[in-house]
């Protein structure tokens, strides 16, 4: 979850790569990267460019910025089959995931959600989404709020009522 | 000399507020240093602006499109999926989509729950998923009651007022506050144990079966004492025999009665999800998405048809063999029953359709 993902993810797209066919990403804040195709296919949206034969020039990537990408690179680069050997080793770092109670984590897996829902990449919208729940497990419903930075847009009647729905169950 | 650089660059952002520009380096004094050292300064400021628009850009959780909210729901357990739906209006309103679903996944919170031996309007519960949470469950009903037995979300309730030496039994959901009124009995034994679901029992009444009597019967339970066989094989016969009457009267009802019921009814928080018109879809919904269940459910009671008419034969003569053998329990029964009998049969009638309207609201909470 670092920038320095991206220079790692321009380094693996060496032109020199033989018969592997290299696609140019462009980030919406104009960073390009080199990726190996059959890392990028990982997501169904860029496959199904390739399939259409839309991959030949620079692909852009709105509403995904570079260090997003770069991020979603290095997921990619793991997740190439042949990439970790270990299935333990994959797991270790995905769980680095799973600790997102830093506002500036919970950006990050923000971005990267959009990301992966932009992308269509399962594995990682899966990660995410599951790292997610996970942080808000056991929250109050204002505790999830503080959570996500998000002020509550119901009135007091309707407040009034939400609690009196849930009310055969509270916390001891 | 990157040192200096990162400086420079530092007092800059300090001095006029913000990064400095890239023209700004190319006054003399940057080009001072060497084109590669230049080069460098450049990544550097590049590397400064991009870290302040990602600490800048606003991330809108409430926003998040719905096929992520839908997915980060998946993974939370009934409980909090309640409190997640209820962060703000947006996500609420996916709530409504996939509240059913998300229950009939039953990935809600199963518990243990203990009924507690003084009244008490709640019930304690420990969620075994969720590392042993204790939750407080309020169940006013139950209060002095025992927990013999459950099905899905329902409770066989058991209140022994030992003062009469009877015993009131009734069926709870606790999660939509529905119940179900059963006959007293005198003395129970043993384990009480359902023979299928009280939701679906209703179910097949709304599709019109004639022949329900027996099937709530059957949901009844293996009790000990003949006072208690005799009661039960007398109401199944009165049943059967109003059977048809009691469902014509239950489907249409005077305003009168239906004023009475809503004043009787207790107030069901699950009900107010609820519009009039959803419930007709929900049912829709599920008859379409069980047409199985219902063949099974029709040939069983076919079959049942078939020989509820030997039943009841046998039954009659069962009853009457008893009275002749045991007068004296039999004599104190039937006193007790006929002045009730009245009574109940009006109570029944009403009890199955605040059952019914209850079971509506409870598909919304699925099982």
């Amino acid at each position: 979850m670092s920038t320095a993902a991206t220079a790692d993810a321009s380094s693996s797209g060496d032109t020199t790569e033989g018969s592997v066919r290299l696609l140019t990403l462009q980030s919406e804040d104009g960073e390009v990267f080199e990726v190996k195709e059959t890392i990028a296919t990982q997501s169904v949206t860029i496959k199904g460019m390739v399939d259409d034969d839309c991959a030949t020039s620079t692909i852009p990537v709105c509403n995904v910025t570079g260090r997003t990408l770069a991020m979603v690179i290095e997921w990619w680069n793991k997740h190439e089959i042949g990439a970790v050997s270990n299935e333990k080793e994959l797991k270790e770092w995905e769980s680095q995931f799973d600790t997102i109670d830093d506002k500036s984590d919970r950006d990050d897996v923000y971005d990267l959600l959009m990301a992966a829902n932009y992308l269509n990449i399962p594995t990682l919208l899966d990660c995410c989404t599951s790292a997610v729940a996970e942080a808000i497990k056991g929250k109050s419903t204002d505790e999830m709020r503080e959570f996500f930075d998000i002020k509550s847009d119901f009135d007091e009647k309707e407040e009034d009522a939400l609690r009196k729905e849930n009310q055969w169950a509270f916390e001891n | 000399m990157q040192i200096l650089l990162y400086k420079l660059i530092w007092i800059h952002s300090n001095t006029i507020n913000s990064i400095p520009n890239l023209t700004v380096l190319h006054c003399p004094a940057y080009n001072y240093y060497t084109g590669h050292v230049q080069e460098l300064c450049i990544e550097l400021v590049m590397d400064m602006r991009r870290v302040k628009q990602h600490k800048d850009q606003v991330r809108d959780w409430s926003s998040l499109p719905g096929g992520l909210v839908e997915k980060i729901s998946d993974n939370l357990c009934l409980y909090d999926y309640l409190c997640f739906s209820n962060v703000c209006k947006s996500w609420r309103s996916y709530q409504e989509e996939t509240l059913q679903l998300h229950c009939n996944r039953s990935s809600g919170f199963p518990c243990l729950v203990m009924s507690k031996e003084t009244e008490s309007e709640t019930a304690c519960c420990i969620s075994l998923l969720e590392k042993n949470k204790l939750l407080q469950l309020e169940m006013p009903t139950s209060s002095g009651g025992l927990f013999l037995g459950c099905i899905k979300d329902w409770l066989i309730i058991v209140k022994p007022f030992i003062k009469f030496s009877i015993t009131r039994m009734l069926l709870l959901n606790p999660f939509t506050g529905s119940k179900v009124d059963l006959p007293n009995t005198f003395s129970v034994n043993s384990k009480v144990v359902f023979s299928g679901d009280p939701e679906e029992e209703e179910d097949e009444k709304e599709e019109g079966g004639g022949d329900r009597s027996e099937e709530q019967h059957e949901k009844e339970e293996e009790v000990e004492g003949d006072l208690k066989l005799m009661s039960l094989l007398r109401q199944r016969r009165r049943r059967s025999d109003e059977g048809a009457a009691t469902k014509k009267k239950t489907s249409s009802g005077s305003d009168e009665e239906k004023d009475e019921q809503r004043r009787r009814r207790r107030p069901v928080p699950a009900a107010k999800k609820k519009s009039s018109s959803g419930e007709e879809e929900e049912q829709l919904r599920r008859r379409r998405a069980a047409p199985a269940k219902k063949k099974i459910r029709r040939r069983r009671r076919k079959r049942r048809r078939r020989t509820s008419a030997e039943e009841e034969q046998s039954d009659e003569e069962e009853v009457q063999l008893r009275r002749r053998r045991r007068p004296a329990p039999a004599k104190k029964n039937s006193s007790y029953g006929e002045e009730e009998e009245e009574d109940q049969t009006k109570n029944e009638k009403e009890k199955k359709k605040i059952c019914r309207r209850s079971t509506t609201a409870k598909k919304k909470i699925g099982t």
